[in-house]
């Protein structure tokens, strides 16, 4: 009993040092200078249903309304601090707090998907993009679907 | 024909309020007559309907009825100028209500529109590239989503072209 009650507790504080990490690792891009940072809280995001929520074959309001902050991390043209976030992206694939979705590549562009999934539902995704000479981190935290993130871009318009 | 003189007298004194009760019952009783003479008939309807009128008995408590009547109909003028009041008091009433409650909304509905115009510019850009970022997120995202469906379907083919080459190797 006291061997299971160890093991519980022992999960728990690398869960929590995960998540102490990934705060960690995106404060360290947020406090660089060569990074770009977009920080957009739910305020804002209520605000964007009445500003052009829809636009073509889209439907961001959908998923705007199930997200709490959405942050945007782009350095450009700064080989060191790009080297600095494509490290971080792949110490990323080590921790348990976030599962690897799925990788695309294209031409020169490598985008990578991480998600924290709970119940079938995302309370954490990840999306970077690597395009050697710049690279961009989207991360959306909220309480969403698979399909909310697949509805903003309707079918029709995909390429 | 003493009679005759003594009625044309009679008459004139009755005219004039002179007869004492005798006289008058005197005239009652022979103007009631039906064979009276024609020098009198035209006089008869008239005497007749006067002798009737005074047969006409006043109520005793008529005084009094007509008091409560009048009584009753001032009150009834009273009650109804006080609902006429009243009347216009509620529409007053709800007049002030309807514009304390619209008035606030239609403020408020102001005050909404003017705190969406008073939106930075700086959030504005913000907001765009939220649209951006998430439109772009979708876009890969979808975009990993088909080529798993189609790896799946290549995959699907490639099994049963295996399959069918398995069974025709070994039958």
């Amino acid at each position: 009993m006291r061997k299971n009650i160890l093991y519980i507790i022992s999960f728990l504080f690398l869960g929590i040092q995960g998540l102490y990490a990934q705060n960690k690792l995106f404060d360290k891009l947020a406090n660089n200078d060569n990074v770009t940072v977009v920080y957009i809280s739910k305020a804002l995001l209520d605000m964007m249903p009445n500003l052009e929520a829809t636009a073509g074959n889209t439907d961001l309001k959908k998923l705007a309304n199930k997200l709490e902050q959405i942050e945007i991390y782009t350095c450009d043209d700064d080989s060191k601090t790009i080297k600095l976030m494509q490290t971080e992206m792949k110490a990323l694939l080590q921790d348990k707090s976030y599962a690897s979705l799925m990788s695309i590549k294209e031409k020169n562009q490598f985008v990578n998907f991480f998600g924290n999934k709970q119940n079938d539902r995302y309370k954490d995704l990840i999306m970077t993009v690597d395009e050697g000479k710049s690279v961009t981190i989207i991360r959306i935290k909220g309480n969403f679907t698979s399909d909310d993130v697949k509805d903003v871009i309707k079918k029709t318009s995909t390429k | 024909m003493k009679n005759t003189v003594n009625i044309k007298e009679l008459i004139t004194l009755y005219f004039e309020g002179k007869t004492n009760t005798q006289q008058e019952s005197f005239l009652k009783e022979f103007f009631s007559q039906e064979n009276i003479p024609e020098a009198y008939k035209k006089e008869q309807l008239l005497m007749q309907a006067l002798f009737q009128k005074d047969d006409i008995s006043i109520p005793t408590d008529l005084e009094q009825k007509l008091h409560s009547t009048i009584n009753s109909l001032a009150l009834q003028e009273k009650q109804h100028k006080l609902f006429a009041f009243n009347k216009w008091k509620w529409m007053a009433v709800a007049a002030i209500l309807t514009i304390a409650i619209s008035l606030p909304l239609y403020f408020n509905q102001i005050t909404q529109h003017d705190e969406t115009a008073q939106i930075s510019q700086v959030d504005k850009n913000k907001i765009q590239e939220a649209q951006k970022a998430l439109l772009l997120l979708s876009k890969n995202y979808n975009k990993g989503l088909e080529q798993l469906t189609m790896s799946q379907e290549t995959l699907s083919e490639s099994t049963r072209a295996l399959n069918k080459h398995l069974i025709i190797s070994n039958p």
